[in-house]
Protein backbone atom coordinates (compact mmCIF):
# COMPACT_ATOMS: atom_id res chain seq x y z
CA UNK A 1 0.00 0.00 0.00
CA UNK A 2 1.17 3.46 -0.73
CA UNK A 3 -0.77 5.08 2.09
CA UNK A 4 2.23 5.23 4.38
CA UNK A 5 3.39 8.68 5.26
CA UNK A 6 6.99 9.18 4.36
CA UNK A 7 8.70 12.03 6.16
CA UNK A 8 10.37 14.58 3.93
CA UNK A 9 13.96 13.71 3.30
CA UNK A 10 13.69 10.33 4.98
CA UNK A 11 15.72 7.50 3.50
CA UNK A 12 13.72 5.39 1.07
CA UNK A 13 11.95 2.42 2.57
CA UNK A 14 13.92 -0.81 2.36
CA UNK A 15 13.57 -2.81 -0.81
CA UNK A 16 11.10 -5.67 -0.66
CA UNK A 17 12.77 -8.89 0.44
CA UNK A 18 14.11 -10.90 -2.44
CA UNK A 19 12.47 -14.13 -3.44
CA UNK A 20 15.51 -16.23 -2.60
CA UNK A 21 15.25 -16.33 1.20
CA UNK A 22 11.50 -16.84 0.86
CA UNK A 23 12.05 -19.98 -1.14
CA UNK A 24 14.61 -21.23 1.34
CA UNK A 25 12.29 -20.54 4.24
CA UNK A 26 9.42 -22.45 2.70
CA UNK A 27 11.73 -25.45 2.60
CA UNK A 28 12.46 -25.17 6.30
CA UNK A 29 8.83 -24.48 7.06
CA UNK A 30 7.77 -27.75 5.55
CA UNK A 31 9.74 -29.65 8.13
CA UNK A 32 8.41 -27.51 10.91
CA UNK A 33 4.74 -27.06 11.33
CA UNK A 34 2.33 -29.90 12.03
CA UNK A 35 1.79 -32.79 9.70
CA UNK A 36 0.88 -32.59 6.06
CA UNK A 37 -2.72 -32.92 7.25
CA UNK A 38 -2.73 -29.60 9.08
CA UNK A 39 -1.14 -27.84 6.16
CA UNK A 40 -3.62 -29.32 3.70
CA UNK A 41 -6.41 -28.09 5.96
CA UNK A 42 -4.86 -24.61 6.03
CA UNK A 43 -4.53 -24.52 2.26
CA UNK A 44 -8.11 -25.71 1.94
CA UNK A 45 -9.31 -22.92 4.21
CA UNK A 46 -7.36 -20.31 2.21
CA UNK A 47 -8.68 -21.67 -1.08
CA UNK A 48 -12.24 -21.74 0.16
CA UNK A 49 -12.02 -18.23 1.65
CA UNK A 50 -10.57 -16.63 -1.47
CA UNK A 51 -12.99 -18.51 -3.73
CA UNK A 52 -16.08 -17.65 -1.72
CA UNK A 53 -15.17 -14.02 -1.13
CA UNK A 54 -13.47 -12.99 -4.38
CA UNK A 55 -13.57 -15.56 -7.15
CA UNK A 56 -17.17 -16.78 -7.00
CA UNK A 57 -18.75 -13.30 -7.07
CA UNK A 58 -16.60 -12.29 -10.05
CA UNK A 59 -17.30 -15.63 -11.76
CA UNK A 60 -21.03 -15.19 -11.23
CA UNK A 61 -20.76 -11.66 -12.63
CA UNK A 62 -18.92 -12.84 -15.75
CA UNK A 63 -21.18 -15.82 -16.43
CA UNK A 64 -24.38 -13.89 -15.87
CA UNK A 65 -23.26 -11.05 -18.12
CA UNK A 66 -23.85 -13.58 -20.92
CA UNK A 67 -27.36 -14.46 -19.68
CA UNK A 68 -28.77 -13.16 -22.94
CA UNK A 69 -26.04 -14.71 -25.04
CA UNK A 70 -23.08 -13.10 -26.74
CA UNK A 71 -25.34 -10.80 -28.74
CA UNK A 72 -27.11 -9.72 -25.54
CA UNK A 73 -23.74 -8.91 -23.97
CA UNK A 74 -22.68 -6.92 -27.00
CA UNK A 75 -26.02 -5.08 -27.18
CA UNK A 76 -25.77 -4.12 -23.49
CA UNK A 77 -22.22 -2.80 -23.80
CA UNK A 78 -22.87 -0.91 -27.05
CA UNK A 79 -26.19 0.63 -25.99
CA UNK A 80 -25.90 4.37 -26.74
CA UNK A 81 -26.23 5.40 -23.08
CA UNK A 82 -23.64 2.80 -22.02
CA UNK A 83 -21.21 3.95 -24.69
CA UNK A 84 -21.79 7.57 -23.70
CA UNK A 85 -21.06 6.73 -20.04
CA UNK A 86 -17.91 4.86 -21.06
CA UNK A 87 -16.83 7.82 -23.18
CA UNK A 88 -17.38 10.34 -20.35
CA UNK A 89 -15.56 8.09 -17.88
CA UNK A 90 -12.57 7.37 -20.07
CA UNK A 91 -12.32 10.97 -21.30
CA UNK A 92 -12.38 12.56 -17.85
CA UNK A 93 -10.11 9.83 -16.42
CA UNK A 94 -7.48 10.39 -19.11
CA UNK A 95 -7.48 14.14 -18.49
CA UNK A 96 -7.31 13.63 -14.71
CA UNK A 97 -4.47 11.12 -15.11
CA UNK A 98 -2.51 13.62 -17.22
CA UNK A 99 -3.16 16.46 -14.74
CA UNK A 100 -1.91 14.09 -12.04
CA UNK A 101 1.21 13.27 -14.05
CA UNK A 102 2.17 16.97 -14.25
CA UNK A 103 0.90 18.32 -10.92
CA UNK A 104 1.84 15.17 -8.99
CA UNK A 105 5.42 15.37 -10.24
CA UNK A 106 5.50 19.08 -9.47
CA UNK A 107 4.20 18.55 -5.94
CA UNK A 108 6.71 15.74 -5.35
CA UNK A 109 9.49 17.99 -6.65
CA UNK A 110 8.51 20.85 -4.34
CA UNK A 111 8.26 18.47 -1.36
CA UNK A 112 11.73 17.01 -1.99
CA UNK A 113 13.84 19.80 -3.51
CA UNK A 114 12.31 22.86 -1.91
CA UNK A 115 12.30 23.88 1.72
CA UNK A 116 9.66 26.07 3.31
CA UNK A 117 7.88 26.40 6.64
CA UNK A 118 4.95 24.01 7.01
CA UNK A 119 6.39 21.52 4.54
CA UNK A 120 5.76 18.58 6.87
CA UNK A 121 2.11 19.52 7.19
CA UNK A 122 1.78 19.73 3.41
CA UNK A 123 3.46 16.35 3.11
CA UNK A 124 1.03 14.79 5.58
CA UNK A 125 -1.90 16.40 3.77
CA UNK A 126 -1.09 14.41 0.61
CA UNK A 127 -2.33 11.16 2.18
CA UNK A 128 -5.66 12.67 3.17
CA UNK A 129 -7.56 11.59 0.02
CA UNK A 130 -6.62 7.96 0.73
CA UNK A 131 -7.78 8.19 4.33
CA UNK A 132 -10.99 10.09 3.62
CA UNK A 133 -14.11 8.07 2.72
CA UNK A 134 -15.07 8.79 -0.89
CA UNK A 135 -18.52 10.11 0.01
CA UNK A 136 -16.86 12.58 2.37
CA UNK A 137 -14.63 13.70 -0.50
CA UNK A 138 -17.78 14.35 -2.48
CA UNK A 139 -19.38 16.42 0.29
CA UNK A 140 -16.15 18.28 1.02
CA UNK A 141 -15.80 19.37 -2.60
CA UNK A 142 -19.49 20.27 -2.82
CA UNK A 143 -19.15 22.58 0.15
CA UNK A 144 -16.67 24.66 -1.84
CA UNK A 145 -17.63 24.08 -5.46
CA UNK A 146 -21.31 23.15 -5.04
CA UNK A 147 -24.59 25.06 -5.28
CA UNK A 148 -23.87 27.20 -2.17
CA UNK A 149 -20.29 27.92 -3.16
CA UNK A 150 -18.86 30.69 -0.98
CA UNK A 151 -16.50 31.69 -3.82
CA UNK A 152 -19.14 31.56 -6.57
CA UNK A 153 -17.65 28.63 -8.45
CA UNK A 154 -20.38 26.16 -9.41
CA UNK A 155 -19.01 22.88 -10.71
CA UNK A 156 -22.02 20.86 -9.63
CA UNK A 157 -23.25 18.48 -12.37
CA UNK A 158 -20.51 19.44 -14.83
CA UNK A 159 -17.58 17.49 -16.22
CA UNK A 160 -15.36 19.96 -14.38
CA UNK A 161 -16.96 18.74 -11.18
CA UNK A 162 -16.19 15.13 -12.16
CA UNK A 163 -12.62 16.11 -12.90
CA UNK A 164 -12.11 17.88 -9.58
CA UNK A 165 -13.58 14.92 -7.65
CA UNK A 166 -11.37 12.42 -9.48
CA UNK A 167 -8.29 14.64 -9.14
CA UNK A 168 -8.97 14.79 -5.40
CA UNK A 169 -9.17 11.02 -4.83
CA UNK A 170 -6.24 10.18 -7.13
CA UNK A 171 -3.87 12.92 -5.90
CA UNK A 172 -1.58 10.67 -3.79
CA UNK A 173 -0.73 8.14 -6.52
CA UNK A 174 1.81 10.11 -8.58
CA UNK A 175 3.17 12.14 -5.64
CA UNK A 176 3.84 9.04 -3.55
CA UNK A 177 5.40 7.08 -6.39
CA UNK A 178 7.67 9.91 -7.60
CA UNK A 179 8.77 11.21 -4.17
CA UNK A 180 11.01 8.26 -3.14
CA UNK A 181 12.68 8.17 -6.57
CA UNK A 182 13.37 11.89 -6.38
CA UNK A 183 14.89 11.51 -2.90
CA UNK A 184 17.18 8.78 -4.16
CA UNK A 185 18.17 10.58 -7.36
CA UNK A 186 21.90 11.15 -7.67
CA UNK A 187 22.34 14.91 -7.83
CA UNK A 188 25.97 14.68 -8.91
CA UNK A 189 24.87 13.78 -12.42
CA UNK A 190 22.81 16.96 -12.55
CA UNK A 191 25.74 19.00 -11.29
CA UNK A 192 28.05 17.40 -13.84
CA UNK A 193 25.60 18.27 -16.60
CA UNK A 194 25.39 21.85 -15.30
CA UNK A 195 29.16 22.21 -15.16
CA UNK A 196 29.29 21.07 -18.78
CA UNK A 197 27.05 24.01 -19.60
CA UNK A 198 23.64 22.34 -19.86
CA UNK A 199 20.67 24.59 -19.15
CA UNK A 200 18.09 23.70 -16.52
CA UNK A 201 15.59 22.73 -19.21
CA UNK A 202 18.10 20.38 -20.78
CA UNK A 203 19.07 18.88 -17.43
CA UNK A 204 15.46 18.29 -16.52
CA UNK A 205 14.63 16.78 -19.91
CA UNK A 206 17.76 14.67 -20.38
CA UNK A 207 18.78 13.76 -16.82
CA UNK A 208 15.93 14.11 -14.32
CA UNK A 209 12.92 13.16 -16.40
CA UNK A 210 14.29 9.83 -17.70
CA UNK A 211 14.91 8.67 -14.11
CA UNK A 212 11.50 9.82 -12.93
CA UNK A 213 9.56 8.53 -15.94
CA UNK A 214 8.89 4.97 -14.67
CA UNK A 215 7.51 6.30 -11.36
CA UNK A 216 5.44 8.99 -13.10
CA UNK A 217 3.98 6.48 -15.54
CA UNK A 218 3.15 3.88 -12.91
CA UNK A 219 1.55 6.50 -10.65
CA UNK A 220 -0.43 7.90 -13.57
CA UNK A 221 -1.60 4.42 -14.57
CA UNK A 222 -2.75 3.62 -11.03
CA UNK A 223 -4.57 6.95 -10.88
CA UNK A 224 -6.29 6.19 -14.18
CA UNK A 225 -7.33 2.70 -13.03
CA UNK A 226 -8.75 4.18 -9.86
CA UNK A 227 -10.55 6.97 -11.72
CA UNK A 228 -12.42 4.76 -14.20
CA UNK A 229 -14.06 2.75 -11.40
CA UNK A 230 -14.68 5.61 -9.00
CA UNK A 231 -18.18 6.06 -7.63
CA UNK A 232 -18.46 7.57 -4.15
CA UNK A 233 -16.62 10.79 -4.82
CA UNK A 234 -18.49 11.63 -8.04
CA UNK A 235 -21.97 10.54 -6.95
CA UNK A 236 -22.95 13.87 -5.41
CA UNK A 237 -20.95 16.37 -7.43
CA UNK A 238 -21.30 14.64 -10.81
CA UNK A 239 -25.04 15.07 -11.15
CA UNK A 240 -25.57 11.71 -12.94
CA UNK A 241 -26.86 13.36 -16.13
CA UNK A 242 -26.99 10.67 -18.86
CA UNK A 243 -24.64 11.40 -21.78
CA UNK A 244 -23.29 14.45 -19.95
CA UNK A 245 -21.81 13.57 -16.58
CA UNK A 246 -23.01 10.02 -15.94
CA UNK A 247 -19.97 7.80 -15.37
CA UNK A 248 -19.93 4.06 -15.99
CA UNK A 249 -20.36 3.09 -12.36
CA UNK A 250 -23.46 5.28 -12.11
CA UNK A 251 -24.82 3.77 -15.33
CA UNK A 252 -24.31 0.26 -13.89
CA UNK A 253 -26.12 1.21 -10.71
CA UNK A 254 -28.98 2.58 -12.80
CA UNK A 255 -29.24 -0.72 -14.69
CA UNK A 256 -29.62 -2.57 -11.36
CA UNK A 257 -32.27 -0.09 -10.26
CA UNK A 258 -34.34 -0.51 -13.44
CA UNK A 259 -33.99 -4.27 -12.99
CA UNK A 260 -31.83 -5.24 -15.94
CA UNK A 261 -29.13 -7.18 -14.11
CA UNK A 262 -27.72 -8.78 -17.26
CA UNK A 263 -26.96 -5.35 -18.74
CA UNK A 264 -25.45 -4.22 -15.41
CA UNK A 265 -23.27 -7.33 -15.38
CA UNK A 266 -22.19 -6.88 -18.99
CA UNK A 267 -21.14 -3.25 -18.53
CA UNK A 268 -19.44 -4.24 -15.24
CA UNK A 269 -17.38 -6.81 -17.14
CA UNK A 270 -16.44 -4.13 -19.68
CA UNK A 271 -15.37 -1.76 -16.90
CA UNK A 272 -13.42 -4.53 -15.15
CA UNK A 273 -11.62 -5.29 -18.42
CA UNK A 274 -10.50 -1.67 -18.71
CA UNK A 275 -9.03 -1.65 -15.17
CA UNK A 276 -7.44 -5.09 -15.54
CA UNK A 277 -5.95 -4.20 -18.91
CA UNK A 278 -4.48 -0.97 -17.48
CA UNK A 279 -2.92 -2.77 -14.52
CA UNK A 280 -1.72 -5.64 -16.71
CA UNK A 281 -0.01 -3.30 -19.18
CA UNK A 282 1.60 -1.44 -16.27
CA UNK A 283 2.95 -4.67 -14.77
CA UNK A 284 4.31 -5.99 -18.06
CA UNK A 285 5.87 -2.62 -18.83
CA UNK A 286 7.47 -2.45 -15.36
CA UNK A 287 8.94 -5.94 -15.76
CA UNK A 288 10.28 -5.10 -19.21
CA UNK A 289 11.89 -1.83 -18.13
CA UNK A 290 13.43 -3.52 -15.09
CA UNK A 291 14.92 -6.16 -17.36
CA UNK A 292 16.21 -3.50 -19.74
CA UNK A 293 17.81 -1.66 -16.82
CA UNK A 294 19.42 -4.87 -15.60
CA UNK A 295 20.87 -5.62 -19.02
CA UNK A 296 22.33 -2.12 -19.47
CA UNK A 297 23.71 -1.92 -15.94
CA UNK B 1 19.96 20.99 -10.80
CA UNK B 2 19.90 24.44 -9.23
CA UNK B 3 16.83 26.47 -9.95
CA UNK B 4 16.87 30.23 -9.60
CA UNK B 5 15.12 31.83 -6.67
CA UNK B 6 12.32 32.99 -8.91
CA UNK B 7 11.77 29.59 -10.47
CA UNK B 8 11.77 27.93 -7.04
CA UNK B 9 9.17 30.35 -5.78
CA UNK B 10 7.05 29.91 -8.89
CA UNK B 11 7.07 26.11 -8.60
CA UNK B 12 6.33 26.26 -4.90
CA UNK B 13 3.43 28.65 -5.43
CA UNK B 14 1.97 26.54 -8.22
CA UNK B 15 2.11 23.35 -6.15
CA UNK B 16 0.69 25.00 -3.06
CA UNK B 17 -2.13 26.71 -4.95
CA UNK B 18 -3.11 23.32 -6.43
CA UNK B 19 -3.08 21.61 -3.03
CA UNK B 20 -4.83 24.46 -1.26
CA UNK B 21 -7.59 24.64 -3.88
CA UNK B 22 -8.06 20.90 -4.06
CA UNK B 23 -7.55 19.84 -0.44
CA UNK B 24 -7.16 22.55 2.15
CA UNK B 25 -9.87 25.08 1.29
CA UNK B 26 -12.67 22.52 0.79
CA UNK B 27 -11.87 20.99 4.18
CA UNK B 28 -11.75 24.35 5.91
CA UNK B 29 -15.08 25.29 4.30
CA UNK B 30 -16.80 22.09 5.43
CA UNK B 31 -15.46 22.52 8.98
CA UNK B 32 -16.67 26.11 8.97
CA UNK B 33 -20.10 25.02 7.70
CA UNK B 34 -20.26 22.28 10.33
CA UNK B 35 -19.14 24.24 13.36
CA UNK B 36 -20.11 27.72 12.19
CA UNK B 37 -23.28 27.59 14.27
CA UNK B 38 -21.49 26.23 17.28
CA UNK B 39 -20.98 22.83 18.81
CA UNK B 40 -24.59 22.42 19.95
CA UNK B 41 -26.26 22.06 16.53
CA UNK B 42 -23.44 19.75 15.44
CA UNK B 43 -23.94 17.43 18.41
CA UNK B 44 -27.72 17.49 17.94
CA UNK B 45 -27.28 16.59 14.29
CA UNK B 46 -25.01 13.61 14.92
CA UNK B 47 -27.12 12.39 17.84
CA UNK B 48 -30.40 11.90 15.99
CA UNK B 49 -31.70 8.32 16.25
CA UNK B 50 -30.88 7.70 12.57
CA UNK B 51 -27.31 8.98 13.02
CA UNK B 52 -26.71 6.94 16.17
CA UNK B 53 -28.00 3.79 14.53
CA UNK B 54 -25.86 4.50 11.45
CA UNK B 55 -22.76 4.83 13.62
CA UNK B 56 -23.68 1.61 15.44
CA UNK B 57 -24.21 -0.26 12.18
CA UNK B 58 -20.88 0.97 10.80
CA UNK B 59 -19.12 -0.15 13.97
CA UNK B 60 -20.93 -3.50 13.92
CA UNK B 61 -19.77 -4.12 10.35
CA UNK B 62 -16.22 -3.20 11.37
CA UNK B 63 -16.47 -5.52 14.39
CA UNK B 64 -17.43 -8.47 12.16
CA UNK B 65 -15.08 -7.65 9.27
CA UNK B 66 -11.89 -7.19 11.28
CA UNK B 67 -11.79 -10.64 13.00
CA UNK B 68 -12.63 -12.37 9.71
CA UNK B 69 -9.85 -10.52 7.92
CA UNK B 70 -7.37 -11.14 10.75
CA UNK B 71 -7.95 -14.89 10.94
CA UNK B 72 -8.18 -15.63 7.23
CA UNK B 73 -5.68 -12.93 6.28
CA UNK B 74 -3.00 -14.31 8.62
CA UNK B 75 -3.59 -17.89 7.43
CA UNK B 76 -3.37 -16.70 3.81
CA UNK B 77 -0.18 -14.75 4.53
CA UNK B 78 1.42 -17.75 6.27
CA UNK B 79 0.41 -20.02 3.40
CA UNK B 80 1.94 -17.62 0.84
CA UNK B 81 5.12 -17.01 2.84
CA UNK B 82 5.80 -20.44 4.31
CA UNK B 83 4.01 -23.24 2.53
CA UNK B 84 4.25 -24.71 -0.90
CA UNK B 85 1.15 -23.21 -2.52
CA UNK B 86 0.02 -24.59 -5.88
CA UNK B 87 -0.49 -21.80 -8.45
CA UNK B 88 1.17 -19.26 -6.14
CA UNK B 89 1.13 -16.55 -8.79
CA UNK B 90 -2.60 -16.96 -9.31
CA UNK B 91 -3.28 -16.89 -5.56
CA UNK B 92 -1.21 -13.69 -5.23
CA UNK B 93 -3.20 -12.09 -8.06
CA UNK B 94 -6.51 -13.14 -6.46
CA UNK B 95 -5.47 -11.51 -3.18
CA UNK B 96 -4.77 -8.23 -5.01
CA UNK B 97 -7.90 -8.44 -7.15
CA UNK B 98 -10.21 -6.45 -4.81
CA UNK B 99 -7.96 -3.37 -5.20
CA UNK B 100 -8.65 -3.34 -8.94
CA UNK B 101 -12.42 -3.78 -8.83
CA UNK B 102 -14.73 -0.75 -8.82
CA UNK B 103 -16.93 -0.67 -5.68
CA UNK B 104 -20.07 -0.69 -7.83
CA UNK B 105 -18.84 -3.78 -9.66
CA UNK B 106 -18.27 -5.43 -6.27
CA UNK B 107 -21.91 -4.75 -5.44
CA UNK B 108 -23.17 -6.08 -8.78
CA UNK B 109 -21.03 -9.23 -8.43
CA UNK B 110 -22.46 -9.93 -4.98
CA UNK B 111 -26.00 -9.44 -6.30
CA UNK B 112 -25.22 -11.88 -9.13
CA UNK B 113 -23.99 -14.46 -6.60
CA UNK B 114 -26.20 -13.99 -3.53
CA UNK B 115 -29.21 -12.07 -4.85
CA UNK B 116 -32.59 -13.39 -5.96
CA UNK B 117 -31.95 -15.46 -9.08
CA UNK B 118 -28.22 -15.58 -8.27
CA UNK B 119 -26.08 -18.71 -8.00
CA UNK B 120 -26.66 -18.87 -4.23
CA UNK B 121 -30.07 -17.18 -4.43
CA UNK B 122 -31.74 -20.36 -3.17
CA UNK B 123 -30.14 -19.85 0.25
CA UNK B 124 -32.57 -17.07 1.06
CA UNK B 125 -35.61 -19.20 0.20
CA UNK B 126 -34.41 -22.27 2.08
CA UNK B 127 -32.98 -20.64 5.21
CA UNK B 128 -34.64 -17.24 5.28
CA UNK B 129 -31.27 -15.50 5.66
CA UNK B 130 -31.38 -12.29 3.66
CA UNK B 131 -27.89 -11.71 2.28
CA UNK B 132 -28.50 -8.97 -0.27
CA UNK B 133 -30.41 -6.07 1.35
CA UNK B 134 -29.41 -7.46 4.73
CA UNK B 135 -26.50 -7.24 7.14
CA UNK B 136 -24.66 -10.30 5.69
CA UNK B 137 -24.47 -8.63 2.28
CA UNK B 138 -23.03 -5.44 3.74
CA UNK B 139 -20.45 -7.45 5.69
CA UNK B 140 -19.50 -9.53 2.64
CA UNK B 141 -19.13 -6.37 0.54
CA UNK B 142 -16.90 -4.82 3.20
CA UNK B 143 -14.81 -7.99 3.52
CA UNK B 144 -14.35 -8.04 -0.26
CA UNK B 145 -12.93 -4.51 -0.44
CA UNK B 146 -10.72 -4.91 2.66
CA UNK B 147 -9.47 -8.45 2.02
CA UNK B 148 -5.98 -7.56 0.72
CA UNK B 149 -4.90 -5.29 3.60
CA UNK B 150 -3.97 -7.82 6.32
CA UNK B 151 -2.40 -10.27 3.86
CA UNK B 152 -0.34 -7.55 2.18
CA UNK B 153 0.92 -6.13 5.49
CA UNK B 154 1.72 -9.47 7.16
CA UNK B 155 3.25 -11.45 4.28
CA UNK B 156 6.34 -9.20 3.81
CA UNK B 157 7.00 -9.29 7.56
CA UNK B 158 6.94 -13.10 7.50
CA UNK B 159 9.49 -13.07 4.67
CA UNK B 160 11.64 -10.58 6.53
CA UNK B 161 11.81 -12.42 9.86
CA UNK B 162 12.70 -15.69 8.17
CA UNK B 163 12.19 -19.07 9.79
CA UNK B 164 15.23 -19.44 12.04
CA UNK B 165 13.42 -18.71 15.30
CA UNK B 166 10.46 -20.84 14.30
CA UNK B 167 12.80 -23.71 13.49
CA UNK B 168 14.65 -23.27 16.76
CA UNK B 169 11.35 -23.46 18.63
CA UNK B 170 10.38 -26.58 16.74
CA UNK B 171 13.78 -28.16 17.50
CA UNK B 172 13.20 -27.47 21.19
CA UNK B 173 9.96 -29.41 20.95
CA UNK B 174 7.36 -26.67 20.52
CA UNK B 175 4.19 -27.68 18.74
CA UNK B 176 2.99 -25.82 15.67
CA UNK B 177 0.48 -23.84 17.74
CA UNK B 178 3.03 -22.95 20.42
CA UNK B 179 5.43 -21.73 17.75
CA UNK B 180 2.70 -19.62 16.20
CA UNK B 181 1.55 -17.99 19.46
CA UNK B 182 4.99 -17.49 21.01
CA UNK B 183 7.21 -16.73 17.98
CA UNK B 184 5.31 -15.88 14.82
CA UNK B 185 2.46 -13.78 16.21
CA UNK B 186 4.68 -11.47 18.34
CA UNK B 187 6.93 -10.94 15.31
CA UNK B 188 4.10 -9.95 12.98
CA UNK B 189 2.11 -7.91 15.48
CA UNK B 190 2.91 -4.42 14.14
CA UNK B 191 2.37 -5.42 10.55
CA UNK B 192 -0.88 -7.05 11.56
CA UNK B 193 -1.97 -3.98 13.52
CA UNK B 194 -1.20 -1.77 10.53
CA UNK B 195 -3.27 -4.05 8.32
CA UNK B 196 -6.12 -3.88 10.83
CA UNK B 197 -6.00 -0.07 10.91
CA UNK B 198 -6.19 0.06 7.11
CA UNK B 199 -9.08 -2.41 7.24
CA UNK B 200 -10.97 -0.34 9.83
CA UNK B 201 -10.50 2.86 7.83
CA UNK B 202 -11.70 1.31 4.60
CA UNK B 203 -14.58 -0.53 6.30
CA UNK B 204 -15.86 2.68 7.92
CA UNK B 205 -15.56 4.60 4.69
CA UNK B 206 -16.80 2.09 2.13
CA UNK B 207 -19.74 3.47 0.20
CA UNK B 208 -20.23 2.16 -3.35
CA UNK B 209 -20.14 -1.56 -2.61
CA UNK B 210 -22.32 -1.19 0.49
CA UNK B 211 -25.00 1.02 -1.08
CA UNK B 212 -25.54 -1.63 -3.78
CA UNK B 213 -26.35 -4.39 -1.30
CA UNK B 214 -28.10 -2.37 1.42
CA UNK B 215 -31.80 -1.62 1.60
CA UNK B 216 -30.79 1.80 2.96
CA UNK B 217 -33.60 2.30 5.49
CA UNK B 218 -32.75 5.09 7.95
CA UNK B 219 -32.28 3.68 11.42
CA UNK B 220 -32.12 0.10 10.13
CA UNK B 221 -29.68 -0.51 7.31
CA UNK B 222 -27.88 2.80 6.87
CA UNK B 223 -24.19 3.02 7.61
CA UNK B 224 -22.54 6.38 8.25
CA UNK B 225 -21.56 6.79 4.61
CA UNK B 226 -25.08 5.95 3.45
CA UNK B 227 -26.42 8.46 5.99
CA UNK B 228 -24.30 11.23 4.45
CA UNK B 229 -25.61 10.33 1.01
CA UNK B 230 -29.27 10.07 1.97
CA UNK B 231 -29.25 13.23 4.04
CA UNK B 232 -27.90 15.15 1.06
CA UNK B 233 -29.90 13.50 -1.74
CA UNK B 234 -33.16 12.34 -0.14
CA UNK B 235 -33.67 14.71 2.78
CA UNK B 236 -32.05 17.81 1.22
CA UNK B 237 -30.53 18.21 4.67
CA UNK B 238 -27.24 19.72 3.56
CA UNK B 239 -26.21 20.71 7.07
CA UNK B 240 -26.90 17.17 8.33
CA UNK B 241 -24.79 15.76 5.49
CA UNK B 242 -21.94 18.13 6.42
CA UNK B 243 -22.03 17.13 10.09
CA UNK B 244 -22.15 13.39 9.35
CA UNK B 245 -19.30 13.81 6.87
CA UNK B 246 -17.30 15.76 9.46
CA UNK B 247 -17.82 12.93 11.94
CA UNK B 248 -16.52 10.44 9.37
CA UNK B 249 -13.64 12.77 8.57
CA UNK B 250 -12.73 12.88 12.26
CA UNK B 251 -12.60 9.09 12.33
CA UNK B 252 -10.48 9.10 9.16
CA UNK B 253 -8.05 11.63 10.63
CA UNK B 254 -7.69 9.51 13.76
CA UNK B 255 -6.85 6.57 11.51
CA UNK B 256 -4.33 8.63 9.58
CA UNK B 257 -2.69 9.66 12.84
CA UNK B 258 -2.62 6.05 14.01
CA UNK B 259 -1.09 4.99 10.70
CA UNK B 260 1.67 7.58 10.96
CA UNK B 261 2.55 6.53 14.50
CA UNK B 262 2.37 2.81 13.67
CA UNK B 263 4.44 3.28 10.56
CA UNK B 264 7.25 4.66 12.70
CA UNK B 265 7.01 1.64 15.01
CA UNK B 266 6.82 -0.79 12.14
CA UNK B 267 9.89 0.53 10.34
CA UNK B 268 11.97 0.92 13.53
CA UNK B 269 11.18 -2.55 14.73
Amino acid sequence: MSTTTQPVGAPPSPAPPSAAPARASSQGGRRRRGGPGGRALGLGVVGLWLSLMVLLPLAALTVRSFDDGLSGFWAAVTAPAALAALEVTLGVSVVVALVNAVMGTLVAWVLVRDEFPGQRVVNALIDLPFALPTIVASIVLLSLYGPNSPIGVHLNATRWGLGVALAFVTLPFVVRSVQPVLIELDREVEEAAASLGASNTTIFRRVVLPSLAPAVISGTGLAFARAVGEYGSVVLIGGNIPRETQVVSQYIQQQIEIDSPAAAAAVSVALLSVSFLTLFVLRVWATLSQRREASTA
Amino acid sequence: MRTSRRATLALRTLALVYLVGLLAVPIVVILWRTFGEGLGPFLASVRTPAAVSALNLSLLIVAITVPLNVVFGVVTAIALARWRVPFRGVVQAVVDLPFAVSPIVVGVSLIMLWGVGGWFGGLEQSTGIKVIFGLPGMVIATVFVTLPFVVREVEPVLHEIGTEQEQAAATLGASGWQTFWRITLPAIRWGLTYGVVLTVARALGEFGAVIMVSSGFPGVSQTLTLLVHSRYIDDHNTYGAYTAATLLMGLALLTLLGMTLLDRKRTHR
